[in-house]
């Protein structure tokens, strides 16, 4: 967990302030049993710090990396963001597309970073360039989306890289959630299946079946008037 | 020596050291200066005029497309280095002491823009000027040259731009010490702890040339002057570092 210091404060309070960005990608590789992470900055030289699950240095890139604006809300809101990487080796665009064969080295995948973990940190410097105590975790996302820009203009040749980023909170919101409304998937715990265990009568044995969902198939589809008098 | 050719017969030198700043000014005027921590690399924009021959330069040519706008080159202003003697005027060292002095020179520790140095007890004489603000410094083996901003004195105080005096040194662990800003922080990932310095027409500039401009040859035959497309932006290569 980090702290917003008291350091940083003050650092935040001038009217001269230097910071820098850290990028974590956490990249999820089918073919490795872990994730491989990618720690990278805007900064002038490589930092360390830890987080809540990680002590990782973030390798300098200066201004090869560019980060859109960021919201600053009070409250958790869903918002995008957009990481750009320029001067990426055109021998390594393949490492950024989906998941796939890797055929350059058999039995292994690309790992692709559609779908990876982005988390970005804010760090304050000093008047002599020395870290203000641990940079401050402002963003927490996936990547989206990407796009590779090749810009070939006679004999200049330029890659960028834009990663698109949603936050977390548009994740969950777009996460779709609930349970199959029949008998079997109801009565599902884990990876195992209650037996219904009924009698000649119909009549269920089993107290830890729940039936509440048994006739549900036996009126799927089924028209209903409702308003109509009883007729009997 | 494409690039140092070049450095040696061009018209203007143009030196671009500013760093990535955004400036914003709120509804009442006050400045809000924002500074992305970079390397700060010295970019030189040189003009140079259609005066070499094509006769007596094509070595040039060739090294000039060798390079193109990829390999790098260590160029210097100083004669050592290649530069012509009309030229070490630019980062001539400015302080009072001579080689042997200078030699002795070691870094004890190069940490954020702090660079502090162990001085050799060759130095005496308070009032002895180690550098003036503008000199140039580059730690040995590595080809960066750093300037020197002004002195953190051994009392603490502020840095202040001004020349650095002996008298303003500290001893630490018997070992004269003082410590100078430098221009850009210290971005170099070897150890530099023990390793000597270059001072003023000593250090080199290790660079590239992004905007390599082509060139044309006038009439004129062989002696035809050599013409260009533009004015070499040499860029300080940090690749490496």
């Amino acid at each position: 967990m980090t702290y917003f210091t008291a350091g940083i404060d003050a650092a935040l309070a001038s009217n001269q302030i230097t910071d820098a960005e850290f990028i974590r990608v956490t990249v999820y590789n089918p073919s490795l049993s872990s994730p491989t992470t990618y720690c990278l900055s805007s900064s002038y030289k490589k930092e360390t710090f830890s987080g809540n699950d990680f002590i990782d240095s973030f390798v300098p890139l200066g201004g090869l990396v560019s980060i859109s604006g960021h919201q600053r809300d009070l409250s958790p809101t869903s918002y995008d963001t957009q990481i750009t990487l320029i001067g990426i080796d055109q021998t390594r665009i393949k490492d950024i597309l989906e998941v796939g064969w890797n055929g350059d080295i058999p039995q292994t995948y690309h790992a692709g970073l559609k779908g990876s973990k982005i988390e970005i940190w804010r760090g304050f410097y000093d008047t002599r360039y020395n870290l203000i105590d641990t940079p401050q975790l402002r963003y927490t996302g996936i990547v989206t989306s990407y796009h590779i820009n090749e810009d070939r203009q006679m004999q200049i040749d330029t890659f960028t890289l834009t990663l698109q980023c949603s936050s977390y909170k548009t994740v969950l919101e777009n996460r779709f959630a609930g349970r199959h409304t029949n008998g079997v998937s109801w009565n599902t715990i884990g990876q195992t299946t209650v037996a219904p265990n009924y009698d000649s009568n119909g009549n269920p044995q089993n107290s830890a079946y729940d039936t509440g969902m048994d006739r549900v198939q036996a009126i799927h589809n089924t028209t209903f008037n409702f308003g109509l008098p009883v007729s009997s | 020596m494409g690039l140092q050719t070049i450095i040696n017969h061009c018209e203007t030198l143009n030196i671009d050291r500013r760093r990535v700043m955004g400036v914003q000014y709120t509804r009442s005027e006050i400045a809000k200066i924002s500074e992305t921590p970079t390397r700060n690399p010295w970019r030189l924009n040189l003009e140079i005029s259609a005066g070499l021959q094509y006769s007596t330069n094509r070595a040039l040519l060739e090294s000039i497309d060798y390079l193109d706008r990829k390999h790098t080159e260590d160029v210097s202003f100083g004669v050592a280095g290649g530069a012509s003697p009309g030229l070490s005027f630019i980062f001539a060292y400015q302080g009072g002491l001579n080689q042997s002095q200078l030699n002795g020179i070691t870094v004890a520790s190069f940490s954020g823009n702090q660079l502090t140095l162990n001085l050799p007890n060759t130095i005496t004489g308070a009032g002895t000027v180690l550098f003036q603000s503008g000199d140039l410094l580059q730690i040995q083996g590595s080809p960066y040259p750093f300037s020197v901003l002004g002195p953190a004195t051994a009392s603490g105080s502020s840095p202040t731009l001004g020349p650095v005096t002996y008298g303003q040194a500290q001893v630490v662990g018997g070992q004269t010490q003082v410590t100078l800003t430098t221009h850009r922080p210290n971005f170099i990932t070897a150890t530099v702890a023990g390793q000597g310095i270059n001072v003023g027409n000593a250090c080199i500039f290790r660079v590239f040339c992004p905007n390599m401009p082509t060139y044309k040859l006038n009439r004129g035959g062989p002696d035809a002057y050599i013409s260009w497309t533009s004015g070499f932006q040499l860029y300080e290569y940090l690749g490496d570092a």
